[in-house]
């Protein structure tokens, strides 16, 4: 049996960090917590996506996710005031016990049909614990360009234009509000 | 007891599975009970990374050859980008014409 105790290690850290986080971002009392803790979560699943071996992930979820959208966030924010915080803390309507129900169900369910519907095949090797990720680095970029621009060389192109309408549609969005303040 | 030593301490795909499933039912849980517009959206966010760890991890267990995982979570996170943009447009939008981020506040739709 060998176990390399240091990727162990990183790994649960790594998941305790992310966990406790979004935890925490769900139950902060001030929304700017919460946004700082989520900023949290997605820098350490950052690093998860590195112990898979996934580096050019790690890189575009850290620009992406901790440098770009916390920047909507905060400029979404400081619309907002310190006193819409206290009126829009968490709701103890029946739905919260409503959805603290529905995600343990969903958590059952989804533990049911991972544990069975993927041990079908016990020849696989990962249901021993003995696969190791390797994962070459060149081969790593070689693959993602030839997913670009060969495999996925349409759909790439259709998200420039998704890219492309969203800029257009934010801005006739301003355009009517503009109009309606007229 | 050195197969239980060996699953909890060797990490292989069920880790990253159960770590996804449960940052996707926080996600799921914020979504639904928080009243703030944004904790909304954020929560969306968790569950979207969620699935991207899913992606991952099976493009690394399963097809690291031609890694199609690795490359899809690149459009995935393209995907969860232009939501918060629309979403954040939408909430500028909204808010301009009832200066309150409480989704209870936006019923209009209720019929």
């Amino acid at each position: 049996m060998e176990i390399d105790i240091l990727k162990t290690l990183i790994f649960y850290g790594f998941a305790g960090v992310i966990i406790f986080f979004a935890l925490y971002s769900i139950f902060a009392y001030r929304i700017l917590y919460s946004l700082l803790a989520a900023v949290v979560v997605f820098f350490f699943t950052a690093g998860i996506y590195f112990l898979l071996g996934a580096d050019y992930n790690a890189v575009i979820q850290i620009a992406i996710y901790v440098i770009a959208v916390p920047i909507l966030f905060v400029l979404a924010i400081m619309f907002t005031s310190d006193k819409a915080d206290k009126k829009t803390y968490l709701t103890l309507q029946p739905r919260f016990y409503f959805s603290f129900l529905a995600a343990g169900i969903l958590f059952l369910a989804l533990i049911y049909l991972i544990a069975t519907s993927l041990s079908l095949d016990s020849n696989v090797a990962w249901l021993t614990s003995k696969q190791t990720i390797f994962i070459n680095k060149y081969q790593m970029f070689n693959s993602i360009a030839e997913g670009f621009f060969s495999n996925y060389g349409y759909a790439f192109v259709l998200f420039s234009i998704l890219l492309l309408v969203v800029v257009v549609g934010i801005s006739t969005l301003n355009l009517i509000k503009e109009r309606s303040d007229d | 007891m050195i197969d239980i030593i060996d699953l909890i301490f060797n990490i292989g795909l069920y880790h990253y599975l159960f770590l996804a499933l449960i940052l996707f039912l926080i996600g799921f849980f914020g979504a639904i009970i928080s009243k703030n517009i944004l904790k909304v959206l954020i929560s969306i966010e968790f569950m979207l990374t969620a699935v991207n760890i899913n992606f991952i991890a099976f493009a690394s267990f399963f097809d690291n050859i031609k890694l199609h995982g690795f490359v899809f979570s690149l459009f995935y996170i393209a995907v969860g980008a232009v939501e918060i943009a629309i979403a954040l447009a939408i909430f500028y939008l909204m808010f301009g014409s009832k200066q309150s981020v409480n989704t209870e506040d936006y019923d209009e739709l209720k019929g």
